[in-house]
């Protein structure tokens, strides 16, 4: 008999159901998102199901193929996404998951390079500078998360200290997670950081010739990545279940409203914010934990 | 009604195309996006990419100029496509009807499925022809599944 208790629940039946609804999770996130959007401009608004009416729509079109090396990276751009959150869900490696997740990037780019139009071109270059801002804050950020718990295994966070005294991440990195918030527009691809789909100026960037249902593979790629990057954040406050999610939904809503509330930065000057914002905030709470001496070798 | 079929008729992505005409009918489209009109509550997406888009909105009469360019735009078009033509210009020529240097009309370049007459458009015509294009989007996918079967067959 099974209980509720039993580890095989949490480490193998849980994550499993999560890996399947992550792109109904994510595809209703976006939902609400336009919504919320449309009703801060005092519009009615898309329903909250949009995006699933787009992608289905998208997979009975016709599918205008420009060569087969686009369509590969449109596969492997999705693989690797789906990868990287399933290695988050089942409590893989922190820095594998890192650099899983980079890599789902590094075929979107080369996807953009592989067609012969200069808005693919333009906006893998973008692309490739978003990827050379938010990634050195991501891995310090894991590089802190390791300092503190004193491994790069996620289980590390549920037991690190002493068994009995569980400490959140949240009480000795507070400013590692401001800077995860600061890059949570360039994961999500979002204003003021939606520089490389910029679809007013490029297009759609990357994604430019993709039609059919390729573009709808790309986009369920996007519906798991707004999944991933928000259980990322929910990792520190493990503890306890509501504050976690409370966590997500506050990331969540934070990136809305800084959607709405600010127009595009140009590339030098995403990477100066970020940059000296994001290694200060990291520096600073690296002083924290060095000074209070909660690090572990 | 398949779950495809009502996905198409829920998500009209829609690219806007100018041939240069006055602008007015450019404007009164850009209103229908504005929260008084809203068409975003039916799914319409705005796209400046014809690869991503189910219908096509064009504004003007057709500059000789412009012909290569439009019809470019058609073929970049997946299928099933629609074709609207917004404003009196692109339905018949307007005032430039019979003047050189332009085609005439939008269906002496590209078929048309849909007029809107208006010089300039309102805002809730525009609207209706979008609800109008909407369904000949699921009755040309038929039509193309259909061809389709028949030429499987013959071959």
């Amino acid at each position: 008999m099974i209980t509720l208790d039993d580890p095989i629940i949490w480490k193998i039946a849980f994550p499993a159901v999560m890996l399947i609804l992550a792109p109904i999770i994510g595809g209703l996130l976006i939902g609400i998102d336009r919504k919320l959007t449309a009703r801060l401009q005092n519009r009615a608004g898309p329903p909250i199901v949009q995006p699933f009416y787009d992608v289905l729509k998208l997979f009975g079109k016709e599918d205008k193929i420009v060569n087969k090396t686009y369509l590969v990276f449109a596969v492997a751009y999705l693989l690797t996404v789906v990868l990287s959150t399933g290695l988050l869900l089942f409590h893989y490696d922190l820095l594998v998951i890192t650099f899983m997740f980079g890599l789902s990037f590094i075929f979107l780019v080369l996807a953009g390079y592989s067609v012969r139009s200069q808005f693919s071109y333009v906006g893998s270059n973008r692309e490739l500078l978003q990827m050379l801002t938010y990634e050195p804050i991501l891995l310090l950020v894991v590089f802190l998360d390791r300092l503190v718990t004193g491994s790069f295994q996620i289980d590390a966070i549920w037991s690190f200290t002493e068994p009995a005294k569980t400490e959140p991440l949240l009480y000795t990195l507070p400013l590692a997670l401001l800077a995860l918030f600061l890059i949570l527009p360039i994961q999500l691809r979002k204003s003021p950081y939606d520089i490389a789909e910029a679809h007013q100026e490029i297009a759609q960037g990357p994604v430019t010739e993709y039609t059919g249902k390729f573009l709808g593979l790309v986009t369920i790629a996007h519906f798991y990545e707004v999944f991933f990057v928000l259980w990322f954040i929910g990792l520190y406050f493990v503890q306890n279940w509501a504050v976690r999610i409370g966590l997500m939904a506050l990331a969540f809503l934070f990136s809305i409203v800084i959607d709405n509330v600010t127009a595009r930065l140009r590339v030098d000057q995403m990477i100066r914010q970020v940059y000296i914002i994001g290694l200060l905030l990291i520096i600073v709470n690296l002083a924290y934990i060095l000074i209070t001496g909660k690090w572990i070798a | 009604m398949s779950l495809i079929e009502l996905s198409r008729k829920k998500s009209p992505w829609v690219i806007h195309v100018g041939t240069g005409g006055c602008n007015g009918c450019d404007l009164e489209i850009l209103a229908c996006l504005t929260p008084r009109f809203d068409a975003s509550r039916f799914g319409v997406m705005s796209t400046g990419n014809p690869k991503h888009a189910d219908i096509m909105l064009v504004v003007g009469p057709v500059t000789l100029k412009y012909k290569e360019i439009i019809t470019n735009l058609y073929n970049q078009m997946p299928d099933p496509k629609v074709v609207i033509a917004v404003g009196t210009c692109a339905s018949t020529g307007g005032i430039y009807q019979g003047c050189y240097g332009h085609c005439g009309s939008l269906d002496k370049v590209v078929p048309v499925d849909v007029y809107i007459p208006g010089c300039n458009v309102r805002p809730e015509a525009v609207i209706d022809g979008l609800v109008l294009g909407l369904d000949i989007l699921n009755e040309k996918e038929r039509k193309i599944l259909e061809e389709k079967k028949k030429s499987k067959g013959a071959a």
